[in-house]
């Protein structure tokens, strides 16, 4: 009888460390796609004083934009709070696009060999931002699901783990840029 | 090849065709035979012949399947490099029965298990959307030692693979991305409720038998040591059932519809998003609903594809008639690959020009 009963507790046992790891696992994968958004909005910040170096000689009516978005960037690498560097992130998103917007108002920019390869950059370090996204909300989803499933729910509540809300694209991203028409 | 030499196949494949129909039709009497034979013998105890008869029935049924599969083999490399060379000829690609691609070479597309055997021929070469590839038919065997009640032990071989791969090389270079079709639709349903069927009947057999063991005083003294090795089994299976290739994680993406199709593998979340778009997962679902089956994969500069064998060499069907299902094949399978690789290059070179 003891040995059923000890059976019976090691594998309640196993199938506890199981769940636990499973939640563990979700969490931390959460935890490592937004240490990958990170990651590229860091790259993203990174390229602005080179960005704005190359077009400053030429976007002289744009001096406003391109010190607020100076401003921004140092705010944001000094920011230690994430849900106010998120803020500020999504700020730098909005004049950026703007500042897209405003290329074509220039035509020699556009011919500039550095300002385009710094463009082709820029580019692909938003599209890394946009996947970083993606990843993220795909383990928000796994992880939020999780933790309202039986019975891994006892265990998030055991961890105190909270649901998560997803990354919502702010309004000026949901438009495509067309730069090709932008640069004609 | 000359259309002479092509009739002269033909005509041989027709004489083998007829002989390995008659071989066929013997071993069905032969079989009729004996099964009626054991019903007499069951049926009616006074029914008089002799008992070598049922042993010289099946000695000669076995004579004659070796002879079958004989002749199966016989002309299939000839039929082979008839089928395949003008397909590949049309495309100006080179053609090459006797080579094909290195078991290494398919071993780095991280698409297959390495096998006990392995061939590889009718290797081409060639350009898809101004990318080199080359490309060749593939069989991979695993073998099984088993072990009858005698105590005899024999080899089986199994396929794991019987197909066509095509190596792409690209300027491109990519963190590993597995794509791997799963059985979708009804095969798929049929597949899950088979499976726990199975994991049903293996645990209750499982359970009885611990549960058998742990009332025998033999076991019970070092019930601990054994509860300790079933444990250690368990999680030994449960890795190897998982057997996630080292380095690789599992990936979900947004759509259910693609997750459904396909498995996918990645050392990199970022990367494999940027690669597989909304529109690359569009055109692999549409694509997956036209030609079937088939798996990919991105490793460095390279991009791998494995297309399950839709040809069978067989001799019921005229050559003329195998080389127009060969065309056919290679040019759904080049157009796929072109598909594919046109919707990863436009990616690429919208990211890179900024459009």
């Amino acid at each position: 009888m003891n040995l059923y009963i000890g059976l019976v507790i090691i594998l309640v046992l196993i199938g506890f460390i199981l769940v636990y790891n499973y939640v563990i696992s979700k969490k931390n994968n959460v935890d490592n796609a937004l240490g990958a958004i990170n990651a590229e909005l860091k790259k993203r910040r990174d390229l602005i004083p080179n960005l704005v170096e190359c077009v400053k000689s030429y976007m002289i009516y744009e001096k406003e934009l391109l010190e607020k978005i100076v401003s921004l960037r140092e705010l944001a690498e000094r920011s230690l709070n994430p849900e106010e560097r998120l803020q500020i992130e999504q700020e730098i998103s909005r004049i950026l696009y703007h500042l897209k917007l405003r290329f074509e108002n220039y035509p020699d920019l556009k011919a500039s060999k550095n300002f385009l390869q710094l463009q082709a950059t820029l580019t692909d370090v938003e599209e890394s931002i946009a996947a970083a996204r993606r990843f993220y909300n795909q383990a928000v989803t796994e992880y939020n699901n999780i933790i309202e499933q039986i019975p891994y729910m006892f265990i998030a509540k055991m961890l105190g783990l909270q649901r998560k809300e997803v990354f919502i694209i702010p309004e000026e991203e949901k438009v495509n840029i067309n730069l090709s028409e932008l640069l004609r | 090849m000359n259309q002479e030499e092509l009739n002269k196949i033909e005509r041989k494949r027709r004489t083998i065709y007829s002989v390995f129909q008659t071989v066929n039709i013997a071993i069905g009497i032969l079989f009729i035979g004996a099964f009626l034979f054991i019903i007499l013998n069951v049926l009616s105890p006074d029914f008089e012949t002799s008992f070598a008869l049922p042993f010289i029935t099946i000695l000669l049924m076995m004579i004659l399947n070796f002879i079958s599969q004989y002749l199966k083999n016989l002309l299939k490399k000839e039929i082979s490099k008839l089928v395949y060379a003008p397909a590949f000829k049309e495309k100006n690609t080179e053609f090459n029965y006797e080579s094909g691609l290195t078991l290494d070479e398919v071993m780095s597309s991280k698409l297959l298990p390495r096998p006990d055997d392995f061939v590889s021929n009718s290797l081409t070469k060639g350009e898809i959307s101004g990318f080199p590839y080359k490309a060749s038919n593939i069989t991979l065997w695993e073998e099984h030692e088993e072990t009858d009640s005698d105590g005899h032990s024999r080899t089986t071989r199994s396929i794991i693979f019987d197909g066509r791969m095509y190596i792409i090389e690209t300027p491109f270079n990519k963190k590993g991305i597995i794509i791997k079709s799963k059985k979708a639709g009804a095969e798929y349903v049929i597949n899950k409720i088979v499976t726990i069927v199975i994991a049903i009947i293996v645990f209750g057999i499982f359970s009885s038998i611990l549960l058998h063991s742990l009332s025998d005083p033999f076991f019970r003294e070092d019930a601990s040591f054994f509860i300790f090795f079933i444990i250690v089994i368990l999680i030994g299976v449960v890795y190897f059932l998982f057997g996630w290739k080292e380095g690789y994680q599992e990936a979900k993406l947004e759509s259910s519809k693609f997750n459904e199709y396909f498995e996918v593998q990645t050392q990199d979340q970022v990367e494999l998003r940027k690669t597989l778009t909304p529109t690359v997962m569009e055109k692999l679902i549409n694509l997956r609903n036209i030609i079937g089956n088939f798996d990919l994969s991105i490793i460095g500069n390279k991009i791998f594809f494995a297309f399950p064998q839709k040809i069978s060499i067989q001799y019921d069907k005229p050559i003329q008639e195998l080389i127009e299902d060969a065309k056919e094949t290679v040019e759904e399978e080049i157009e796929t690959i072109k598909s594919i690789i046109e919707t990863l290059k436009l990616e690429e070179e919208r990211i890179k020009k900024g459009i």
